[in-house]
């Protein structure tokens, strides 16, 4: 196995080494430095010019038998690369947990060398022969791990920066997290990230693996995988491809009369991404504005129009939309987009709301209604999410929260009361608990706002506007019943119908996944789950990609559910090498992994300008900047353009 | 493979920690605290849990970690600090992704009932506070004697207490647990 690394991994791979260093050098290094470096050598261009000679010098003069860098030559161990598609919450959770499972293997396999070696000395060779350890073997060919990230956008974090909702910063807290993996990980061997550590012994030699650059991490923003480069291209750049790219593309719809037509209708989806400030979802804002402030409704406030100016944004930033908001689904988004239009700017001042959000929120909308066909027994949300809606007024957002008692009773079939029993059962019975308490509160709904659960109700039709024939006006509901056993119960129309008043519909089913281009003819894309296809994190097939997170279980789970997926997707990547599959598939000795040198190559070659960490670290510091903050609790205002996020970026200092 | 070139690297790496290997400690996804706060001060990184903890001249009493992968940590807990704080300082791979502020159940640890109910009758009404009882609602593999780490402080009384990290099977997903929806 040795011999087949060697013979492959020969010249090229040192040459490879050697430019990555030089790599590291110019990109790796922790913010500070590295922006300083870039003014003098743009990376593309230096990586350019580097990658190719040296790569050709290399492999035109073969090494010598006693050059003085026989050593290096022949060491036949070379670099793991691995590329993680996606900057969410799975792609990093897996580069973290891959590092330090490759650092863990290389500490064993490195001190069953050692033991080895010595044993080798003392009988005169042949250690490399001792049976059984196959998979250590294999291990023993790489010296070190190279994760690359890329990600479309310029900016990383997926859901946590642009669906996470900005009154929940401390869920935003893993940011942090997961930008200090490039300061441990993205350093080179000059001594810059030592440090005084707690002295176990294992914990220096881990220093000092990580010294030696064992593991390094780098970030290729605005690289849109399918577009920038294809999957195929990716896959024989690198030994190991890691799909992470969630399940943002789409998301399901009702499928009823009047959704796809009528203006105002739109997915939770887009109307949380364009709150949280995405690029691609400005578009969204003038909709919500002609919804929630059509004319007729903005002259309703005394001081909201000025004359001969009918654009709404002239009201004041407190006025109230009395707008009548429908939001279909019952999930945590379907709450979050609830509570952040009924909060308004008095309660999303302080937070990374980006400014023109709040321009159009103002001071938030006075009906909110959340629906769902099935029972509150049956309910997507969780508890923290719908305590937060009871306490809006006692916080002084003037929102009132509103349970109909008689839903709950309907809600309240035998079927449901046994779905609360058990262990299992805990966390339902303690939110149920909760909205009884809720509906039967007593607490005067002197509320400027407010906002209603309402159960068992199926959207059949969305009809237009009595005065705007293009734009939504109602939702038509059934009145369902629930029928069935435990578990199984599934909601039944009653012919009973009610008309929910709407100005704005936010359809909040669920996100869906969607394949990447050039997915279909693989042939591992689950188009009815909307996930690729995979066991245990491997990508079914003959191939040597993996998948991690939403688009490998689809669009459920919270930001630590990413953590349990991402380790059982590792535990199938080091199977994949510890079993020899990967050498397998590699076995031809056609394909050298080029890894990051051969994507800075291809990059250059195609044009695209990527973003590199310490380049979005410029957009982060940008963002922070006092300048640019309405006050001083306002964590940060983001740029909401590409070209916006791009120039900060690439700008020179 | 170059055998003797080889063997310099490995005795490099391990010229000072001859009994790296055979400690079998758990010391991966140490945070590296001092650098980070050196090179992102003007950036508003800094990481809470690790800051306010009591200092080094603080009692200790001995606490044992079962990690994920079932080997045992023992480690020297400072009192006063919490359960995440002493996890991170010492190297006890548990998450802390809000960074200890009770939002996200990435902290959660499995007590002994034993400890479970002693620090139970500590509180002041019997019960957990509403805040971590909502969280751990969403925890994965939530047990009878679940908690937050991060809502847990180190006190005398649990010197010798063992705390089980939950361990990731290698087939999570089907073994049973659903995922909070979202
Ligand atoms: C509205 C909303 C609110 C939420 N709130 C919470 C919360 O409060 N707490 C909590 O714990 N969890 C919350 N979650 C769940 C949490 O966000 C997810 O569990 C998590 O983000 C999933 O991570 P992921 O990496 O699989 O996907 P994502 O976070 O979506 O990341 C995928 C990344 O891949 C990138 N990408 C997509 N296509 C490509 C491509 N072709 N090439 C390169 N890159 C690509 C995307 O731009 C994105 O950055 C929320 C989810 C939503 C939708
Ligand atoms: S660290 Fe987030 S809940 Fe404890």
């Amino acid at each position: 196995m040795a011999l087949c690394i060697a013979v492959r991994g020969g010249g090229g791979g040192t040459a490879t080494a050697r430019l990555l260093t030089s790599l590291r050098r110019s990109w790796c290094l922790p913010a500070q430095q590295t922006v300083q470096r870039f003014r003098h050598i743009p990376p593309p261009l230096c990586c350019r010019q580097s990658t190719t000679s040296t790569i050709a010098t290399d492999v035109n003069n073969a090494p010598s038998h006693n050059s003085p860098e026989q050593n290096a030559h022949h060491n036949p161990r070379r670099r793991l690369s691995v590329a993680i598609v996606g900057a969410g919450p799975s792609g990093f959770y897996t580069a973290k947990y891959l590092s330090s499972t490759v650092l863990k293997k290389l500490q064993s396999t490195a001190a069953i060398a050692l033991a080895s070696t010595s044993a080798a000395d003392d009988d005169g060779g042949a250690a490399d022969d001792n049976g059984g350890a196959v998979g250590i073997h294999n291990f023993f060919n790489y010296r070190g791990i190279d994760i690359d990230i890329l990600e479309r956008l310029p900016t990383p974090y997926g859901l946590v920066r642009y669906g996470v909702a900005p009154d929940h910063p401390e869920v935003k807290n893993v940011e942090k997290e997961f930008a200090s993996l490039f300061i441990e990980h993205g350093s080179t061997s000059d001594g810059e990230t030592t440090t005084t550590i707690p002295s176990s012994s294992s914990i220096i030699a881990n220093k000092l693996i990580a010294h030696n650059s064992i593991s390094t991490l780098s970030y290729f923003g605005n690289v849109d995988v399918g577009h920038s480069i294809s999957l195929s291209q990716l896959q024989s750049l690198y030994d190991i491809v890691v799909l992470a790219y969630g399940c943002q593309a789409s998301d399901k719809r009702l499928g009823i009369p009047g959704e796809a037509e009528l203006e105002g209708v739109l997915s939770a989806r887009e109307f949380v991404a364009w709150y949280n400030g995405h690029p691609e979802f400005g578009h969204i804002g003038p909709i919500v504005q002609r919804c929630l402030w059509p004319k007729s409704l903005s002259e309703e406030e005394g001081d909201a129009t000025d004359g001969n100016n009918n654009n709404s944004s002239s009201s004041s930033d407190t006025a109230i939309s009395k707008a009548r908001v429908v939001v279909i689904g019952q999930g945590n988004v379907a709450l979050d987009v609830a509570r952040i239009l009924s909060k308004g700017t008095s309660g999303l001042i302080d937070t990374d709301t980006p400014t023109s959000v709040l321009e159009i929120l103002k001071g938030g909308v006075s009906h909110v209604s959340i629906v769902g066909r099935r029972g509150h027994v049956q309910g997507a949300f969780t508890i923290k999410e719908v305590r937060e809606l009871t306490k809006l007024n006692d916080e002084g957002y003037d929102v009132a929260f509103l349970v109909r008692k008689e839903e709950l009773e309907m809600g309240m079939t035998e079927s449901s009361v046994a779905e609360l029993k058990g262990t299992a059962g805990r966390p339902k019975t303690r939110l149920v608990k909760l909205l009884q308490e809720a509906a039967e509160s007593t607490d005067d709904n002197s509320a400027s706002k407010q906002v209603e659960l309402r159960f068992l109700m199926n959207p059949k039709r969305f009809e237009p506007d009595d005065s705007n024939k293009d734009r939504v006006g109602s939702v038509v509901c059934e009145r369902t019943k629930l029928v069935g056993e435990p578990f199984h119960q599934q909601p039944i129309g009653t012919n009973e119908t009610e008309i929910i008043p709407a100005d704005l519909v936010l359809v909040s089913i669920g996100y869906r996944g969607m394949p990447l281009e050039g997915m279909k003819e693989l042939q591992i894309f689950d188009d009815k789950k909307g996930v690729v296809k995979n066991v245990q994190g491997k990508v079914t097939g003959k191939n040597n990609l993996f998948v991690t997170g939403w688009i490998k279980r689809g669009p459920l789970g919270i930001i630590g559910t990413n953590i349990m997926d991402a380790k059982e997707t590792v535990a199938s990547i080091i199977e994949f090498i510890e079993s020899g599959e990967l050498n397998a598939q590699q076995a031809d000795g056609s394909k050298v992994s080029l890894g990051r040198v051969g994507l800075t190559e291809l990059l250059g070659r195609e044009g695209v300008e990527f973003i590199s960490w310490p380049q979005f670290m410029k957009i982060d510091a940008a963002e922070c900047d006092r300048a640019r903050l309405r006050s001083d609790a306002q964590p940060r205002e983001k740029f909401i353009s590409t070209g916006g996020l791009l120039k900060i970026a690439l700008q020179d200092n | 493979m170059n055998q003797p070139s080889y063997k310099r690297f490995l005795t490099k790496l391990f010229y000072h920690a001859p009994s790296a290997s055979s400690s079998g400690q758990h010391i991966l996804g140490l945070t590296n605290t001092s650098t980070m706060n050196r090179h992102t001060k003007n950036q508003r990184t800094t990481i809470r849990w690790h800051g306010d903890g009591p200092g080094p001249n603080a009692p200790t009493v001995n606490l044992t970690f079962i990690n994920p992968d079932d080997t045992q940590t023992t480690i020297s807990a400072r009192v006063g600090e919490t359960l995440l704080q002493c996890a991170h300082r010492t190297g006890i791979e548990m998450e802390g992704a809000c960074e200890g502020v009770c939002a996200c159940s990435t902290c959660h640890v499995i007590l002994t009932q034993e400890l479970y109910d002693q620090l139970m009758d500590e509180t002041e009404d019997g019960a957990l506070k509403e805040n971590e009882e909502d969280m751990l609602d969403m925890a994965f593999g939530l047990t009878h004697t679940s908690r937050l780490g991060c809502q847990i402080t180190v006190t005398e009384g649990m010197e010798g207490s063992v705390f089980t990290l939950p361990k990731a099977t290698r087939n999570f997903y089907v073994d049973g647990h659903k995922p909070t929806p979202h």
